[in-house]
């Protein structure tokens, strides 16, 4: 019994990690494609916009 | 030697003539570059080239910082690659998506690709970086990642190490699945705990490997250019000036090949240094 929780911790310590790792090392590459299909205001627009489909109202236009 | 069989000959004969090009490409390359070096713009013999190497003070400038940069790398490489490594021996399910996010995904990136990509994150105000700190309320104002000399030292190790850290990732990997099961299996029974197996049966298995990847990763990144020359160009200064980024500057922009030449022959003869030492070590030890 206590062999296999112990097991069972590490493995979900094992895999939590490598979740971890995964989003933080594929982040610029997501970051990448992201940019690429955004226009060329809201790749310049302040505070950043991260999804293309974000409305905010732009300062520029009013 | 051992006496070629019949299809081996043959096929040494297929390769001859690609094997020629390279070769002769290679000893024209490396026989014009030693020449240029000791030569002047006239053509005459001077050992002025290399005198002019040794009094510019951007060079010992520049070797530091290809110093900071190999070690702040290479150790960044390696831990990351062997930490990666160890989890995914311990997955078994998903691994390979694992490997495929983890370990392909920032390798298959090209170079300039990446160093753009990581020049944008970097911006001081649209970059995401900066951003996503200050939600985390891991700084409180934004940093100038590339602005000053030391943070885009650190900034340009970052990125590298995310470039280059799946090559050690991968031999590690490849490395752990070699490793017998039964030698854990009898420490286990022998008491040892998880700290003890991976210092006693993982890191010595795992030496030569890691000997092998040492030496791999330190020459490449003494040659790694397009990362650094891309992200900023060798500044802000000479902060991030490398050997390799200062001889593109000296041979593409103020136009003085024949001094480059002299300080690319230093560096080849620096880097067959280190070569060469990695090498004995490592026959030393196959030889134990």
């Amino acid at each position: 019994m206590k062999r296999s929780t112990k097991k069972k911790i590490k493995r979900s310590i094992t895999y939590s990690l490598l979740i971890f790792l995964s989003v933080v090392i594929a982040f610029p590459f997501v970051w990448l494609i992201l940019t690429a299909i955004k226009t060329y205001p809201d790749i310049y627009a302040y505070p950043i916009k991260y999804f293309i489909f974000e409305q905010r109202e732009s300062t520029l236009t009013r | 030697m051992k006496k070629l069989v019949r299809e081996e000959k043959t096929a040494f004969k297929m390769v001859l003539p690609y094997l020629l090009i390279v070769v002769l490409l290679f000893v024209y390359l490396i026989g014009s570059n030693i020449y240029s070096s000791f030569t002047t713009e006239e053509g005459t013999f001077t050992l002025q080239n290399y005198t002019s190497v040794f009094t510019d003070p951007v060079v010992g400038r520049s070797m530091i910082n290809t110093v900071f940069w190999v070690i702040g790398s290479v150790l960044g490489q390696l831990l990351l690659g062997l930490l990666v490594a160890l989890l995914l021996n311990e997955s078994t399910k998903g691994q390979i998506l694992f490997r495929s996010i983890i370990l392909i995904l920032p390798w298959a990136t090209l170079d300039i690709v990446a160093g753009v990509m990581w020049k944008w994150m970097y911006n001081d105000m649209y970059g995401v970086l900066n951003d996503i700190l200050v939600k985390l309320n891991m700084i409180n104002d934004y940093i100038p990642w590339l602005a000053t000399e030391n943070m885009a030292m650190i900034s340009v190790i970052i990125a590298n190490i995310w470039k280059g850290f799946c090559l050690s990732g991968m031999f590690f990997l490849a490395g752990l699945q070699t490793i017998p099961p039964d030698l854990y299996e009898a420490a286990e029974i022998d008491g040892a705990n998880s700290i003890k197996r991976f210092w006693r049966i993982t890191i010595p298995q795992l030496k030569p490997v890691i000997m092998t990847t040492l030496m791999l990763t330190v020459i490449w990144t003494i040659n790694y250019f397009p990362l650094i020359y891309i992200m900023t160009g060798g500044g802000p200064g000479y902060g991030t000036e490398t050997v390799v980024t200062y001889i593109y500057k000296l041979g593409f922009r103020f136009l003085e090949f024949n001094k480059a030449a002299a300080l690319s022959n230093i560096l080849f003869i620096a880097i067959f240094a280190i070569a060469f030492v990695f090498l004995r070590s490592i026959a030393k030890e196959e030889a134990r």
